[in-house]
């Protein structure tokens, strides 16, 4: 079996490798002269390219796959192949691209900086790993993925710009350079951002995810409210700071070249593909030789020789042109800061979790949450806890990110997906696995970066280099196929496995005079005795201490040897003649003394910046030096202290054997500590007890109050009600009960009657907003324009409910959780746009028809494929495969010059192809346009003098509308006439058989297949008919935007807003998705109309001016809200409302820290426009829409979870007697 | 001699180091209504998984109505004529009670592509559909619960769910159901009711019933017409109720403890 599988994946590696990308006689290529040469060449070896990886993944899953053999070499062999499974398929991807280019007669060079590969490599890990780590934390405890995640590393990056832009630290923070870093807003903006970010998670929390939590809620509901928290913090964030890229730079200095460490590095430069030259040319590289010796010192002269011939494969260069300096790379402070930042907070969680009672109950919990609780944990204090360092540390990694690079809101939406890929490579909640695999994807994203830019040049693909983001998407899809359990689980079988054998073989207990003499020795600090003695988990402490001091140690003498303690002197400054320590290189005051006359705003006098200056600089210098006592504390006494330790169990072990278990170290200081800890207690007791009487009493007399005063109240009410009941009473008897009865539905808006009843209500009050929609219009135009707006309102409409529809069947019936809706969309209108553009602007010049159904048939048979390799994995597994293809897809779309046509092939995006009938619609019957013809396109016969007698004209005549009707109405009554068709196909289809057996496997995949159902089929029919409906809905999304451009297809705007239309409507059922589609696009019209409404002769100006004067008044008078909050929280506590209460706590603290920290000068301006006025009008309308879009998500989810309109389920009747 | 429904052979499982099922033999026979019982964890379900294709075996092979299924899927299983229930009762709980029924026949699309397209466009005016619902109803009416065909299964009671589970097994016509503790949880009468009505069915239609049960004292006095005692992952003997009850090494070993608390759930 497994064998036949292993020859079908050789062979088609070496069909594409050498047959296809080197001769061209692959089978892809006999497909291409079957159909005569119609597929592009560059298609052919695309894919080719796409062939030969995918059989390297294949060999390696079947590999993995196959059951380990009898005989013991066939084992060794397959672990080896395993484990070099990395190494070799880096190896493939180099020789495709050998092959490839050999292929094409191409050359490429890639370089390879080994140094800056490594360091890239361990910045872009630490900055996956901690948005990873917080989403392993959350799905090992709170058990959902959260897309929030990004956002809360997004608050992280913005707490340093904050921090900087506040009146008390721009001082420190717009200082000029002046050679030495100050680091306490470095230090300062770390520590804070895990607090605050941790807190922040913790309010999310409490208000969003318990609610879920306490109603058992599954996984996916919880993921799908992540999106909408992550959608309203983004748009708050996009509000407050607007999309302009910033970088936080804590001191400029961290900007100055000197502030960076020079490595030595090797360059390797591949030389792939066609190495011969043609005749005449001459490849030219660089060996250092001897050429002579150096008369007086009798060295050897190296220099550079020139040479010349065909291309080497490899060129490895280590030194400079010189010949004596070393190659070096460079690695600024910034850039360095962030793995160390993150790997230390990274090791400093797992600690936690392994050494502390916090992490054994956080442990519990995760395993079962149920058990957990029944031994005395309490569960929810877990989970906040959990929160809160999932939070805080994805913060932390947030903060030192955002000293490295330029960054706006959705920086960290873009590092979500790449995060997602670590956790599920390294299996989802295992820390280790993650650390490993954040270094592996780390590494691919590096690597691709020279490879992609090396490579893109030859093939005419030079924006390739910007694809280096989506490799990690890449790499995920293909790990999730390839090893959809993950590292982390492997580690774990490892682990067991490692177990069992130790407690099968008794220990051979060593001598103990090893033993003690391991202690006794320089050994003992790191513990090997106790390792010698199978203690591990001591050995352990005693290492992990004895590292992580040295570590601290190194770091904290860094910090001070490049700051201004006491003493420290720079690099630059034993450079410098005559100065001794940093502060005397900046002030040349010789006692190293700082005053405020050395302040950079220094100007004549001392003004009040210096006086704040001086104040941050006194306080810079307490820190640092405290950091340098600190280190010099660490380093070496701690390891002496250790060793002491160490001696004195040695010693015991040589009297006893055994050391005295019950004076370790740890459990001395927990002694220690439970003794101070009591001592208060005992100490605060008195007082405390007198108070808590005390105010039990008030509670007591207090909560008789609120009772007597609710028994008041409730009784009015009742009294109210019963009078209102009573007239009401009177009004319905007006109709008799058998009328009210035919109305009415048993199942309320469950059951088929109430349902329609429910959605002709919502669907007229919606006919009626579009109508009420304002248009900005003069009188002879405005039925023109009126009914231009409908149709567009409508064609929205129509793509959103078509998306939706999609999307239902998939989540809603099906049960699968598809969050790439926009994959399917894109692929749709990127197939019939390219299809059907003229071949003049390089396209196909296919008729619209033909392209629209190959796109719809092309969209149907990948969403088929796609169920195969993906049916196996976890629900959330699948959610996370599909956004990353949509993701590929938007990237390739800017990056893949086959998918670009319009008159100028290098510009991105697919332009100037022809819409449906637009040519009927303008010209009329018979007339023909094009290059030849009397018209060039259909544009020109609209203005045609005389008019020409077409569709258009004759609606313009029969409204008098004054110019020819627009062709968005022609497209919107296609669209309508699509929508029906489909509802009506789906409707049928899923009141069949078939739409039963789906909503079986929804709710049970196991039972489904167990009564007689093939699962993976019929999931792969749902996927198919799907994802051909987003075709179509693709097609007509192309049609109305009349070019694409990459932004359609990004997520926030496409993908998210159908799963808000799909919450809002109500799953599983396709009415919900007719209404909640048209919320959502509706809200997007009234929003593109406050955009625009600027003066007040506009529509909607006053609402517009409204929202934008809250925003002001938001932004801008933070203390009054706090008070608000406070109000409501103190109407909590007088009410006893709890919900009150803690919704005005967390309200007032938010504001209040956004009080103190953002009422600053700086601050404002970043909430501004360019003029310097805070506002939102304009632009800034469509995220107040993306935050009511999330908010709506987030109030249905918890208010209202089954949606506006819910499933009907099917209740067909007993069939009368007569028909059977 | 008229072959049996079901052989199975030196059936193996491990998992990891546990050896679940160690090397089980048995067969049943048309018509015949066997119990399955033993102590907890000595392998009975795991047994039912095996054969029903949900796990891969270690070793053994299972033949049903003289088909090779030792390699088959669950679906696969389920057209030659088995069909089985889960320990935990597992409906679909977001559909209503016919809604379930209505699931399990067979080929209610059809093979052919064009039947497929009629199954599922024209489904309604088939006969096919009526003949479907009649006899769900019917069901319904023998489980005496057809009042709760229109509501959600998530709202039926335990008992309920027990039965419609079973109907829902029956829809699929099958030639030999596996049922996995079916009264497990059900009050006494109700529970000989269930018990009465199988052994009609099987009295009636000639199919073959295998029925897990945890309760010892409870199956010997229902009738069935051959018990296999499993424990520690093997069968330790075969045979009517009367011998199970007369044989000491299963008195000893099993009904001792179990037998007890058998006594405390009723």
């Amino acid at each position: 079996m497994s064998s036949r599988r292993v020859t079908l994946a050789i062979f088609l590696l070496l069909d594409a490798l050498l047959l296809g990308l080197l001769y061209g006689l692959g089978t892809l290529n006999l497909l291409d002269a079957i159909l005569l040469g119609s597929i592009p060449n560059d298609m052919i070896w695309l894919l080719q390219v796409a062939q030969s990886l995918s059989c390297g993944f294949a060999i390696v899953k079947i590999l993995l796959d196959t059951k380990p053999g009898d005989t013991p070499a066939v084992n060794l062999l397959r672990s080896a192949a395993i484990i070099s499974s990395p190494a070799l398929l880096f190896a493939l991807v180099l020789f495709t691209i050998e092959m490839l280019l050999k292929g094409q007669g191409e050359t490429a060079s890639i370089t390879f900086d080994l140094t800056n590969l490594g360091t890239s490599t361990l910045m872009w890990a630490a900055t996956y790993l901690s948005i990873a780590i917080g989403l392993t934390l959350t799905y090992k405890v709170q058990r959902y993925g959260n897309f929030a995640q990004s956002e809360l590393f997004m608050v992280g990056m913005y707490f340093g710009m904050i921090l900087g832009w506040s009146e008390y630290y721009f001082v420190l923070k717009e200082a000029p350079m002046d050679g030495v870093i100050a680091w306490t807003l470095l230090l300062r903006s770390l520590l804070l951002a895990f607090v605050i970010t941790g807190l922040l998670g913790v309010l999310i929390d409490r208000i969003v995810y318990r609610g879920f939590r306490l109603r058992d809620s599954s996984p996916q509901v919880m993921m799908i409210a992540s999106l909408g928290v992550a959608l309203i913090l983004r748009s708050i964030y996009f509000m407050r700071f607007s999309s302009a890229k910033v970088r936080f730079i804590p001191d400029s200095d961290f900007t100055a070249t000197a502030n960076r460490w020079e490595l030595p590095t090797s360059r390797i430069k591949l030389n792939l593909g066609e190495r011969s030259l043609a005749e005449g040319g001459t490849y030219t590289y660089q060996t250092c030789e001897q050429t002579g010796i150096d008369e007086t010192s009798g060295e050897p002269i190296m220099e550079r020789i020139v040479s010349e011939g065909n291309r080497p494969t490899v060129e490895i260069y280590d030194i400079g042109i010189d010949c004596i300096s070393p190659l070096t790379s460079n690695l600024s402070y910034a850039n360095g800061s962030l793995p160390v930042v993150v790997f230390i907070s990274v090791a400093m969680l797992v600690l936690l979790l392994n050494k502390t009672r916090l992490g054994m109950r956080m442990r519990a919990v995760a395993d079962n949450p149920e058990l957990a609780a029944s031994s005395g944990i309490n569960v929810e204090r877990v989970q906040q806890t959990s929160a809160f360092l999932s939070a805080g540390i994805t913060g932390v990694g947030g903060a030192i990110f955002s000293v490295t690079l330029l960054f706006n809101p959705t920086t960290g939406f873009a590092l979500l997906l790449p995060a997602f890929a670590v956790i599920v490579l390294g299996t989802i909640g295992s820390v280790s696995g993650a650390i490993i695999a954040s270094l592996m994807v780390g590494f691919v994203r590096a690597s691709s970066t020279p490879i992609l830019t090396g490579v893109g040049f030859p093939l005419d693909r030079s924006g390739y280099s910007a694809l280096s983001g989506v490799m990690p998407y890449i790499f995920l899809v293909a790990i999730l196929i390839v090893l959809p359990k993950g590292l982390g689980d492997a580690i774990e079988r490892w682990n067991i496995e490692k177990e069992r054998n130790r407690n099968k073989e008794a220990r051979s207990l060593i001598d103990k005079r090893i033993v003690a003499a391991l202690a006794l020795l320089p050994t003992g600090i790191l513990g090997l005795h106790h390792w010698a003695r199978g203690r591990s988990d001591k050995a352990q402490n005693f290492s992990i201490i004895a590292l992580g001091s040295y570590v601290a140690h190194k770091v904290m003498r860094f910090i001070g040897k490049n700051s201004f303690a006491d003493g420290a002197c720079s690099d630059s400054c034993i450079e410098a003649e005559g100065r001794s320590s940093n502060i005397e290189l900046i002030t040349s005051n010789p006692d190293a003394s700082l005053s405020t006359k050395d302040s950079p705003y220094f100007d004549v006098d001392a003004s009040d910046l210096d006086q704040k200056w001086f104040e941050l600089m006194e306080l810079e210098i307490q820190t640092v030096n405290a950091l340098s006592d600190i280190s010099d504390w660490l380093w070496p006494w701690v390891p002496l202290a250790l060793w002491l330790f160490a001696i004195r169990q040695g010693l015991q072990i040589l009297r006893n054997g055994r050391t005295n278990e019950n004076e370790d170290r740890a459990d001395f200081i927990s002694a220690q500590l439970l003794r101070v800890r009591n001592s208060i207690n005992s100490s605060l007791k008195g007082p405390f007890s007198k108070a808590s009487t005390s105010i039990s009493e008030a509670n007591k007399a207090h909560s008789a109050l609120i009772t007597k005063v609710e028994v008041g109240v409730s009784g009015l009410l009742l009294n109210w009600r019963s009078m209102i009941a009573h007239k009401s009473q009177k009004a319905i008897s007006l109709f008799s009960d058998e009328r009210l009865d035919r109305i009415r539905d048993p199942y309320g808006r469950e059951g088929r009657k109430g349902s329609w009843i429910a959605f002709a209500a919502l669907a007229t009050i919606i006919l009626y907003l579009i109508w009420w929609l304002p248009v900005n219009s003069s009188p002879e135009e405005f039925w023109w324009d009126k009914i231009f707006q409908v149709s567009n309102v409508t064609i929205g409409m129509c793509v959103f409910i078509l998306m939706a529809f999609s999307l239902n069947l998939h989540t809603g019936y099906t049960g699968m959780v598809n969050f790439g809706i926009i994959f399917f969309v894109g692929v749709g209108a990127i197939t019939v746009s390219v299809l059907s553009s003229p071949e003049r602007y390089h396209g196909y010049g296919w008729g619209v028809v033909p392209a629209t159904i190959f796109a719809v048939l092309l969209t149907a048979v990948i969403g088929w494929a796609l169920a195969f390799p993906t049916a196996r994995l976890r629900t959330d597994y699948f959610a996370i495969v599909t956004i990353s293809l949509g993701e590929v897809v938007r990237m390739l779309l800017s990056a893949e010059p086959l998918l670009r046509t319009g008159p100028v092939k290098s510009a991105i995006g697919i332009g100037s192809y022809p819409l449906p009938l637009k040519e009927w619609w303008f010209c009329g019957r018979g007339v023909k346009t094009g290059l030849e013809q009397e018209f060039l396109s259909p544009d020109y016969c609209k203005w045609a003098s005389p008019a020409l007698d077409s569709p258009a004209n004759s609606i313009s005549d029969l409204l008098s509308l004054g110019e020819p009707a627009p062709y968005s109405l022609l497209l919107a009554t296609m669209s309508v006439f699509f929508v029906i068709t489909i509802w009506w196909i789906l409707e049928r289809v899923l009141t069949s058989p078939w739409g039963r057996i789906v909503k079986a496997i929804r709710e049970d995949e196991e039972v489904a297949q167990h009564h007689g159902h093939d699962v993976l089929k019929h999931k792969a029919a749902s996927l198919a008919l799907g994802a051909g409906i987003c075709g179509l809905a693709g097609a007509i999304w192309a049609w109305q935007l009349t070019g694409l451009s990459p932004t359609f297809m990004s997520p926030a705007g496409s993908t998210f807003l159908v799963w808000a239309a799909f919450i809002i409507g109500g799953s599983a059922n396709n009415r919900g998705m007719v209404i909640g589609a048209s919320i959502i696009v509706l809200t997007g019209f009234v929003f593109n109309v406050l955009a625009v409404a600027s003066t007040p002769d506009l529509p909607l100006y006053e609402t517009a001016n409204t929202i934008d004067k809250t925003f002001k008044w938001i932004v801008t008078d933070q203390w009054e809200i706090t008070g608000i909050f406070l109000i409501v929280m103190f109407g909590g506590i007088i009410t006893r409302r709890s919900r009150l209460v803690e919704y005005g706590f967390w309200g007032s603290i938010v504001f209040c820290f956004t009080a103190i920290f953002m009422e600053g000068y700086r601050s404002l301006m970043a909430a501004s426009d360019y003029t310097g006025e805070v506002t939102i009008s304009g632009g800034g309308m469509s995220y107040v829409r993306l935050m009511l879009v999330g908010t709506l998500m987030l109030v249905s989810l918890i208010l209202n979870p089954k949606g506006l309109l819910p499933e009907v389920p099917s209740r067909p009747e007993r069939p009368s007697e007569d028909t059977v | 001699m008229i072959d049996p429904f079901l052989k199975v052979k030196h059936l193996r499982k491990e998992f990891g180091g546990l050896i679940a099922v160690n090397g089980v033999s048995f067969e049943i026979g048309p018509g015949e209504f066997v119990g399955l019982i033993g102590p907890n964890g000595c392998g009975k379900s795991t047994t039912f998984n095996c054969i029903s294709g949900l796990l891969d075996k270690t070793a053994g092979s299972v033949e049903l109505f003289g088909t090779d299924i030792t390699t088959m899927r669950p679906e696969q299983i389920q057209k030659i004529g088995m069909t089985r229930t889960f320990q935990h009762t597992r409906l679909w709980r977001q559909m209503t009670v016919i809604e379930n029924l209505l699931v399990p026949p067979r080929n209610q699309l059809g093979s052919s592509i064009k039947e497929k397209i009629r199954g599922i466009f024209q489904y309604d005016s088939t006969r096919d559909e009526e003949t479907r619902l009649d006899r769900a109803y019917s069901v319904l009416d023998q489980l005496e619960v057809p009042h709760m065909a229109h509501n959600l299964t998530s709202e039926l009671s335990g008992g309920q769910s027990k039965l419609v589970d079973i109907g829902r097994s029956m829809m699929g016509e099958p030639r030999l159901l596996l049922l996995d503790e079916p009264v497990a949880g059900v009050a006494g009468p109700l529970a000989m009711k269930i018990f009465n009505s199988l052994r009609k069915m099987v009295d009636d239609t000639g199919i073959s019933i295998l029925i897990i049960e945890h309760n010892m004292d409870f199956i010997l006095r229902q009738g069935v017409d051959r018990i296999i005692v499993m424990n520690e992952g093997r069968i330790m003997m075969q045979g009517t109720p009367d011998e199970v009850k007369g044989n000491r090494a299963v008195i000893e070993a099993y009904l001792g403890s179990s037998g007890e608390k058998g006594a405390e759930e009723e």
